[in-house]
């Protein structure tokens, strides 16, 4: 299912300290049992939050993924890559 | 009693639906057979971008559009609600930030206090919001 799963792990990630730390010791083991695409998987390991958001992700929820510091992200990137993003 | 106004996905209500409701709402409390003393609250942003394309360099927020936060106040304190709905257009709200559509929570509460005035009302620039009460 596309977009749903990034969505969902974007909710798990904050509902979840055990799984937001799998994510942050071994983000391809954390996310091989959502239902990605290629894209979409490829896309979050790079911490690509621009990209995503232009697939139709929604910026709340990606926003969590630097609030909590996992795939490569923080303020500095998830603003950088966001404001990179088609609107 | 939690009423949910969609300021955050598309379709939104329209502004003058939004203020529809608010007066929905008045009409309910008047309408109540107990004599009691009612407040409604709303809450939600003027100008306001959170996590979107538009936030500023190294931050989650921005205030996209500050001269609709001076817009707005002044159309409330001047208790000119018609202004407000006619200019608070899907665009309008669209480029107020990806939370602009909010304005059509206080929209709703404009319907419920009628067409007056903010007793008081403080804006706080920095974040495009502002803190406003109308007694009745």
């Amino acid at each position: 299912v596309s977009l749903y799963d990034v969505h969902l792990a974007a909710r798990r990630v904050v509902h979840e300290p055990a799984f937001r730390e799998r994510l942050a010791r071994d983000p391809e083991g954390a996310l091989a049992e959502f239902d990605l695409t290629e894209d979409e998987r490829r896309l979050l390991l790079a911490g690509e939050v621009g990209r995503l958001y232009e697939l139709g992700a929604h910026e709340f929820l990606l926003m969590n993924f630097a609030r909590f510091g996992v795939l490569g992200l923080d303020r500095a990137t998830f603003s950088e890559r966001i404001r990179a993003a088609r609107r | 009693v939690p009423i949910w106004v969609n300021a955050l996905y598309p379709p939104f209500p329209t502004a003058a639906r939004a203020h529809a409701l608010g007066q929905a709402v008045a009409d309910a409390v008047s309408a109540y057979p107990l004599d009691l003393r009612v407040g409604v609250l709303a809450s939600g942003s003027i100008s306001h971008e959170v996590g979107g394309p538009r936030v500023n360099p190294g931050e989650f927020w921005a205030v996209p559009d500050p001269g609709w936060v001076d817009t707005v106040t002044e159309l409330l304190r001047a208790g000119d609600t018609a202004t407000l709905v006619e200019e608070a257009t899907d665009e309008r709200l669209d480029a107020a930030g990806n939370v602009g559509h909010e304005l059509l929570t206080i929209v709703a509460l404009l319907g419920a206090v009628g067409d007056r005035p903010t007793t008081l009302l403080e804006t706080d620039e920095r974040l495009g919001h502002a803190f406003g009460v109308w007694r009745l």
